[in-house]
């Protein structure tokens, strides 16, 4: 296999080598090198991918369905911020090896996957200011975030919302490219393709369901500031944005 | 007329933005401005519903940029007319019903999102746009159903309504795909004109491409209006508020009827397509009814009741009826959205006096009197079977004498008649002073809503297809084998007819010596339909292992 592929399978992670991002990603213990690290990590992989300037094997792009189906499929149990994070970012990034084959401009591809890192940014973020307040950020740990601090919580459900892939964010229009990517191919990948969808949408209810619902257990918490709240939501629209300019361009 | 187009599913958009962004400073004047804002969407749905029965042509509205394409034409504005109608009544009934809820504007903020995304559904030109705005549905309905943040159980039902719709999603993505690899464009417009112009040439995965994107359609449908083994959601979301409840059945449940007439062109291009639609409305329609008799719960009552209804419609569509889907879609939408917004006050009062008059009507259906001077046997059977049959026939002929030709019509002839003889043959036995008075009323009754029906289903084919060749493009590809027709058929109303007279005899009879026997299948029957098929326990089970399947994996990797 071409080594320029066997290391874009690292930066964009096919299993077993995505276990090793896996491992880093969840040895840091700041939010700085893990945002530094969710947003290059990617970039580098399509790097790579361009600089083989030829089409991964067919095996390939199945492994990384695989590997997506495989990490979508074990988020839905999981409770911690971070794990989620990571395990959501293996699943994402994986679909790039798809996608590239349906966007031939590298910019856009770049922007693409800068799409869907951002969201994942923006939930570590979220996880650390969890992290300050109550020691962990662990879905079911406390309850009724969406009583208790409801600017964090409108947030933190559209950050989710853009991570699984929901209109009109960068997901979604990476999701749809795959989608015609796969339809030229096997059914079979149009399927998984499928699969991963379904396991993003049930693991980020699941999220949801574990921070935001709920009676509040707790006495006084302090909602993140009205000036916070407006920089992610302007951030989340830009998002949504980008996604409504990328879909234009698929079309 | 294109801007006011435009303009449909912007307005909800753009109060919904000032609402949130404002929040503080409009406080309760949220749902004022919703109100409002709905009562012109009203207004501009009515003139462009107007702009099409005077004949103007339809027209593709481009939202700037190709962003996405709108589609102006009959079943679009009668759709928005549908939507903004019910939301505006849905929304003034909520300003008081909801008044002391946590989350007030938000619930309004929800709404306003949840009808934009229902019109932009209802006038998608484009295959992105009819994705998009198909998939934003399933995430605010989400919210909606889950509205109260403090129930882990409307949670939890939101979560089954969300996957289920998920499914159909992923359906409709797939059948997107495939459209577009074989079209290469997204204009809806386009990819009929081909299709019409040259059926069945292209092929994917051995299948036309018309089959393979009609069964995919079909399912996206199923999953959207509760079709059996996709239905278990429909039910349990009574939970959510009793507004979200009625504004459910306005776009939401009944989408999947709409979705197929969207599609109509590609139907009517496919060969068993159609016939699965007919199979899976059929049960449903069967199902829905049998667990609807079942339920103690008003709320849960009319939810299995609309899953019948559901089923009857996508049976409707299965026959090659498309345009009746939409009037049965559009007047379910309204008795329904009624009965759920007056569910609240007949249980209130209920709890202080039940209401219900002690007549006849009562002491037969309730207390199970039957009379005791009965009619004589003949003469009912006669009346039963002859009289509902002959009301239909006429009904039909009236509107369009070639109507026996069309199977579609027969099949939907045939539950009439079922319909009407079952009216009659139960109240045969009902203890009434004037039983003439009484038979005269229900055939009145009957006969206006056979009329009814016909005449305004008649006048939608028209409206909806215009094009005859068309119209009779999709009753032929409903049609199957003649032969196979006609057994099915007789031996149906054979079933039926063996019935009534099983009925009839156990009746007299009381089964003196069959009780017991009879008394423990019945209980195992009804343990079976009160548990609802065990469906829900069967997916809750499946759901569990694949949970439990997902932590051992982890576990096993070391969570890497």
């Amino acid at each position: 296999m071409d080594s320029k592929i066997l290391a874009a399978a690292l930066f964009l992670p096919l299993f077993p080598l995505s276990m090793l991002f896996s491992f880093l990603f969840e040895g840091l213990r700041k939010s700085l090198p893990r945002i530094i690290v969710l947003m290059a990590w990617p970039q580098i992989g399509l790097w790579l991918l361009q600089e083989t300037n030829s089409c991964p094997p067919a095996w390939v792009i199945h492994l990384a369905l695989a590997t997506s189906l495989f990490y979508g499929f074990r988020a839905l149990v999981l409770r911690e911020l971070t794990h989620w994070v990571s395990f959501l970012a293996i699943s994402s990034w994986t679909i790039l090896w798809l996608v590239a084959g349906s966007i031939d401009q590298a910019q856009t591809l770049q922007l693409l996957a800068l799409g869907l890192s951002l969201p994942l940014v923006l939930l570590t973020l979220l996880g650390s200011q969890l992290e300050k307040q109550f020691g962990a950020s662990y879905a079911g740990l406390y309850n009724g975030l969406g009583h208790a601090m409801p600017r964090f919580s409108g947030v933190f459900v559209f950050t989710i919302l853009a991570i699984v892939a929901t209109p009109v964010f960068p997901g979604f229009t990476a999701m749809t490219a795959a989608f015609f990517e796969a339809t030229h191919g096997s059914l079979i990948s149009s399927i998984l393709l499928c699969l991963i969808w379904l396991t993003w949408g049930w693991a980020g209810a699941r999220l949801i369901q574990g921070f935001i619902i709920g009676k509040e257990d707790h006495e006084e918490i302090e909602d993140i500031s009205r000036g916070t709240a407006w920089l992610y939501a302007l951030i989340l629209t830009a998002l949504a944005a980008f996604g409504i300019h990328t879909l234009t361009l698929l079309s | 007329m294109e801007q006011l187009f435009l303009l449909l599913p912007l307005l909800p958009i753009l109060v919904a933005l000032i609402n949130q962004l404002f929040a503080k400073q409009l406080g309760r004047s949220v749902a004022k401005i919703s109100v409002r804002a709905s009562f012109v969407s009203f207004i501009i749905a009515v003139i462009l519903l107007g702009d099409q029965l005077a004949g103007s042509p339809v027209t593709n509205v481009h939202l700037g940029n190709g962003i996405g394409i709108l589609l102006s034409d009959p079943l679009s504005c009668l759709m928005a007319v549908l939507i903004t109608g019910i939301s505006l009544i849905v929304r003034i009934y909520s300003v008081k019903y909801m008044a002391e809820e946590d989350g007030y504007g938000r619930f309004f903020i929800l709404l306003d999102l949840m009808v934009a995304a229902l019109l932009l559904m209802g006038s998608a030109g484009d295959l992105l746009t009819m994705v998009v705005s198909w998939h934003l549905v399933g995430v605010v309905l989400y919210f909606l159903i889950g509205f109260n943040l403090r129930s882990a159980l409307s949670s939890r039902h939101a979560f089954w309504t969300l996957i289920t719709y998920r499914i159909g999603d992923l359906a409709m993505m797939l059948a997107a795909g495939i459209l577009f690899h074989t079209f290469g464009t997204w204009s809806l417009s386009e990819i009929f004109a081909e299709i019409r112009s040259a059926p069945g040439v292209h092929k994917y995965g051995g299948f036309t491409v018309e089959e393979i994107t009609g069964a995919l359609v079909a399912v996206a449908a199923f999953a959207r209006s509760a079709q059996f083994l996709l239905h278990t959601w429909l039910p349990y979301t009574m939970g959510g508020p009793t507004p979200v409840s009625a504004l459910m059945h306005v776009g939401i449940v009944n989408a999947g009827g709409f979705l197929i007439n969207r599609f109509a062109p590609i139907f009517a291009q496919t060969e068993a397509a159609l016939h699965v639609i007919f199979f899976v409305g059929l049960i449903t329609a069967i199902i829905g009814s049998v667990l609807m008799l079942t339920q103690n719960d008003i709320k849960k009552a009319l939810g299995y009741s609309t899953m019948g209804q559901m089923g009857f419609m996508v049976m409707e569509c299965g026959v090659g009826a498309f345009s009746l889907a939409i009037y049965h879609l559009i007047a379910h939408g309204f008795f329904k959205g009624t009965l759920f917004l007056s569910a609240g006050s007949a249980i209130s009062k209920a709890r202080k006096h039940d209401g219900v008059p002690k007549q006849d009507l009562y002491t037969f259906a309730v207390e199970r009197k039957t009379a005791v001077r009965r009619q004589p046997w003949l003469v009912m059977a006669l009346i039963t079977i002859a009289v509902p049959i002959a009301i239909i026939f006429i009904a039909h002929w009236l509107v369009a004498k070639d109507f026996y030709q069309k199977q579609g019509a027969i099949i939907l002839l045939f539950f009439g008649w079922v319909t009407g003889a079952q009216l009659l043959f139960t109240t045969y036995r009902m203890n009434t002073q004037n039983f003439p008075r009484m038979i005269g009323t229900i055939l009145v009754s009957f006969t206006v809503l056979i009329a009814g029906y016909t005449l305004i289903g008649h006048a939608f084919d028209h409206f909806l297809y215009p094009d005859e060749v068309f119209r009779k493009q999709i009753y032929s590809t409903a049609t199957i084998d003649v032969f196979w027709f006609d057994l099915v058929l007789i031996l149906t109303t054979l079933v039926i007819v063996a019935g009534w007279i099983f009925t009839y005899y156990s009746e007299q009879n009381r089964l003196r010596d069959n009780k017991e026997r009879c008394n423990n299948l019945w209980l195992s029957f009804y343990a079976l339909i009160s548990r609802e098929f065990y469906l829900m326990d069967i997916y809750s089970w499946m759901a569990r292992s694949l949970l439990q399947l997902a932590a051992r994996i982890n576990v096993l990797l070391r969570w890497r």
